[in-house]
């Protein structure tokens, strides 16, 4: 740890110590139902003054529902919810944030093409207004001071935020929240929801500094998956499972797999990721990259081999989604060959379809379900010629498959008629997953392959996919969890700014731990 | 059913909401068709006679002939406005050849429309999906060049014909009292229901609608196929103009007027969104009565036309209001 990371360390036991326990925001005995679900069946939850507070827990535990609850978004059945001892009953965000109540939403909230200030101010310019006009010149000021909190007061208040980088916006969202914490000089109450998902460890850290230096202005929740960051950063955890409480600890005596054992109620197998199962893959090579560039990569050149589980770590913006829609036929190369099987097949999806690939994208919502189709034809989308005998789609060789792979996968639906949109992320994932399966691929490419989705689903995919190598399938896993690529690959390939920097063995008795893996990232 | 053994509480919720999966907008064209049917009975009992009905099927005809076609470039996401002038051109055309050659039976002029409309299809066609132009200001250039074009050859006059052969496409019947408009429109249902429900390049239409992203990610020819359904509602529209024209026994350059908007009204009243991937060919039949009826009862009545334009206008925009999709919280522009 750097000198400057063990003396915010020192500083949050010196907090926690004189923290008095006399808590800001105290929710008690909230339920929750929606059309029938008992999202949230009396869950209490309380805030002390300053303090970093992990709310973790499988997804569908209820703590996105507690959290927009507090924020006036969602109307709860029962229970109390009080602010400094005083019952509040906020009933909109606005109304929320006159209590101090703000939220970093997981999809950013911010509008592009306004600028900082305009974000900052938006909805609030009742306060900078001089007659019947807006004083622009009090609000840069205020926004640079703002600004300046959050650690972004090199950035002009005047820029629009489509110029900013993702973690900039961040930023500019908490700046957003803060204000009228720090403008009011009362404490405010910050939810950061699942705010590390694309950020990069530097950048986690970077929030964190931040979020810990804001301690006088307010109390931050802070909901994630990624129990490191829970276990480095944070204060206290509360931990959700099915819509009520498990527990809470002080982050101190946590450790992951203590964590992970309450968000789940039963033990981790040792080897989550299935290593066990790894084998080594055959000597035929299946596809192959020679000096590929394109605008964002540089000379990459690697074989994968059949029934191969192969890697990719790299931090944001290091090429790693490029590579992946580079062999696609996504994103165009300038330079190099792609060989799958015995097909060069640059440039066009049409082509690697044909050559035997599949893609399961990052992004699920926009690049993966076909939102207003059914489980069965997200699934056959990508294979409909195989159904087609005179010209016809034949609906019964097509309803077979469908059952065949909700089987296999068990994927949970209540028939292959389903509209997708009502299955939850895990299982919309393996429906993906099966569209590519019925293909009978020789290469799928993953591309954050558990993002989003329960632990429990986590698994069944690591299973699918162990089954699949060993079935002579190659995988191309491009992910942010490192844990998950040194669990599940036979190699890594470490990528930055667009080029492979290493190649990393990672078989079963040899796996290399994640600081090894970092040193050729960043 | 899969997966009983697991059944957990959450999943069992999602069986429930997909059992309540009921799209309600699929209902608001049929009622409004028996509202409409009912209110018009009372008023002239003569309104649900056999040969009113009859004669609403025959005016109706290019009204559900270019519906179908629209429905299958709605189902894309894009719209189609160019009939008004498409329509216009290809009656003309086909109109001018019946007064030229007769062989044929007046097939050749038939034919002559709708190779019209599929070239014209096929121009806008390209220019959406290859050249990525927006879909609706290259058809309403397409109407306006059509429209343009027809004023030119027909010099701004009806063009009539007594070419018999020709006009009995438009107003004869079969067996005596259905009108072979009916027949026409029937067929082309058949060939669109089946084309969008049981092949590839149906289902494909879905896909894009629902996300053209998705849909090409999956490998599926989406350019190409976009095409097609602009060349395919080019088709209909020439279909519908020269059976237009049939009917009137006499071409104009203002024939068409309004028949997109029109279309368009029926094909949403129908249950088919505008943002594409969600509706059918068949849903759109009951919003194009609804219409028919609206416009041959209002006429019954004696209402002038004047009024019934308005009337039409304000039941499209309740029809709409009431086929929305209320829970839905997709932004509408």
């Amino acid at each position: 740890m750097s000198r400057r990371g063990s003396l915010i360390a020192r500083e949050s036991e010196t907090m926690q110590e004189t923290v008095h326990r006399q808590s800001s925001i105290t929710m008690s005995g909230i339920k929750k139902q929606f059309a029938g679900v008992q999202a949230l069946k009396g869950v209490s939850l309380e805030l002390f003054p300053g303090e970093i507070l992990a709310l973790i827990g499988e997804n569908g535990a209820g703590k996105s529902t507690m959290m927009r609850v507090l924020m006036g978004i969602e109307k709860k059945d029962a229970g109390t919810i009080h602010l400094n001892g005083e019952e509040i009953n906020p009933s909109t965000p606005i109304e929320a944030e006159k209590y101090g109540i703000g939220m970093v939403f997981q999809e950013q909230a911010l509008f592009p093409n306004l600028s900082v200030a305009e974000n900052i101010f938006l909805g609030r310019e009742g306060e900078m207004i001089t007659g019947n006009f807006l004083h622009w010149k009090e609000m840069y000021r205020e926004s640079e001071m703002i600004l300046e909190k959050v650690h972004l007061g090199h950035i002009n208040p005047k820029t629009r935020v489509e110029k900013l980088s993702f973690s900039e916006r961040q930023m500019v969202e908490l700046a957003r929240v803060l204000y009228p914490a720090v403008c009011n000089k009362r404490k405010g109450i910050i939810i950061l929801d699942e705010p590390t998902a694309v950020l990069s460890p530097g950048e986690v850290r970077q929030l964190f500094e931040v979020v810990r230096s804001l301690r006088e202005y307010a109390s931050f929740v802070f909901i994630t998956h990624h129990l490191d960051e829970v276990i480095e950063y944070t204060d206290r955890v509360e931990v959700m499972k099915d819509g009520n409480n498990v527990g809470g600890l002080m982050t101190k005596d946590a450790t992951i797999e203590k964590l992970q054992e309450m968000m789940v109620g039963r033990e981790f197998s040792e080897d989550f990721y299935l290593s066990e199962d790894l084998r080594t893959p055959e000597d035929t090579t299946v596809l192959e990259l020679e000096g590929i560039c394109s605008e964002a990569l540089t000379d990459v050149s690697f074989k994968l081999k059949k029934g191969e589980i192969l890697g990719v770590a790299g931090l944001m913006g290091c090429g790693k989604e490029n590579l992946a829609k580079v062999i696609f036929g996504d994103e165009a190369a300038t330079k190099g060959t792609i060989t799958a099987g015995s097909k060069v097949i640059r440039g066009s999806v049409r082509k690697a379809v044909d050559a035997g690939i599949g893609y399961m994208p990052s992004d699920r919502r926009s690049e993966g379900i076909l939102d207003t189709m059914s489980v069965g034809q997200n699934i056959t989308a990508a294979n409909l010629d195989h159904f087609v005998t005179n010209g016809f789609l034949n609906r019964a060789k097509e309803k077979e498959c469908v059952e065949e792979y909700i089987d296999r996968l068990k994927i949970k639906t209540y028939s292959g008629n389903t509209l997708i949109v009502n299955l939850s992320g895990g299982n919309q994932q393996k429906a993906i997953l099966a569209r590519w399966l019925s293909r009978k691929p020789d290469i799928i490419i993953m591309e954050q392959p558990t993002r989003g989705i329960d632990v429990g689903a986590k698994q069944e995919i690591y299973k699918i996919m162990r089954d699949l190598a060993n079935e002579g399938v190659s995988i191309l896993v491009i992910s942010d969890e490192m844990p998950e690529l040194i669990g599940l690959s036979n190699r890594i390939l470490a990528m930055r700014k667009g080029m492979i920097t290493k190649e990393i063995d990672c078989e079963k008795e040899d796996k290399p731990d994640e600081k090894f893996i970092i040193q050729y990232i960043t | 059913m899969k997966n009983s053994s697991s059944n957990i509480s959450p999943d069992e919720e999602r069986t429930k909401k997909a059992k309540k999966d009921i799209d309600y907008s699929l209902f608001v064209a049929p009622v409004l068709l028996i509202v409409c049917v009912v209110f018009f009975t009372i008023i002239n009992p003569r309104f649900i006679s056999l040969p009113n009905l009859m004669n609403i099927l025959r005016q109706g005809g290019p009204l559900f002939i270019v519906s179908f076609g629209l429905s299958a470039v709605i189902l894309t996401g894009s719209i189609d406005i160019s009939s008004d002038g498409m329509m216009s051109l290809c009656g003309i055309c086909s109109v001018m050849l019946a007064n030229v050659i007769t062989g044929g039976g007046g097939w050749l002029s038939l034919l002559l429309g709708v190779a019209i409309g599929l070239v014209f299809g096929s121009v806008i066609g390209y220019l959406v999906s290859y050249v990525r132009l927006p879909s609706f200001l290259v058809t309403y250039g397409t109407s306006t060049i059509c429209r343009g074009i027809a004023l030119i050859i027909s010099g701004g006059v009806a063009q009539n014909t007594m070419f018999a052969a020709f006009k009995k496409m438009g107003n004869g019947s079969v067996f005596g009292f259905f009108p072979t408009m009916a027949v026409f429109a029937i067929v082309i249902f058949i060939c669109m229901h089946i084309l969008t429900k049981k092949t590839k390049y149906g289902r494909s239409l879905y896909a894009i609608g629902a996300n053209e992203r998705v849909a090409t990610l999956c490998g599926l020819p989406t350019n190409k196929y976009k095409m097609l359904s602009f060349m395919i509602a080019g088709a209909c529209t020439g279909l519908a103009g020269v059976l237009m024209s049939a009917r009137l026994g006499a071409g104009t350059h203002a024939q068409g007027e309004g028949m997109s908007l029109d279309a368009i009204a029926a094909v949403v009243m129908g249950g088919t969104t505008l943002s594409g991937g969600r509706g059918s060919v068949a849903r759109c039949i009951t919003g194009v009565f609804v219409i028919l009826m609206l416009n041959n009862g209002l006429n019954l009545m004696g209402v002038s036309p004047h009024v019934q334009v308005l009337v039409k206008g304000i039941v499209v925009i309740l029809a709409v209001a009431a086929s929305k999709d209320w829970k839905s919280k997709e932004i509408v522009k």
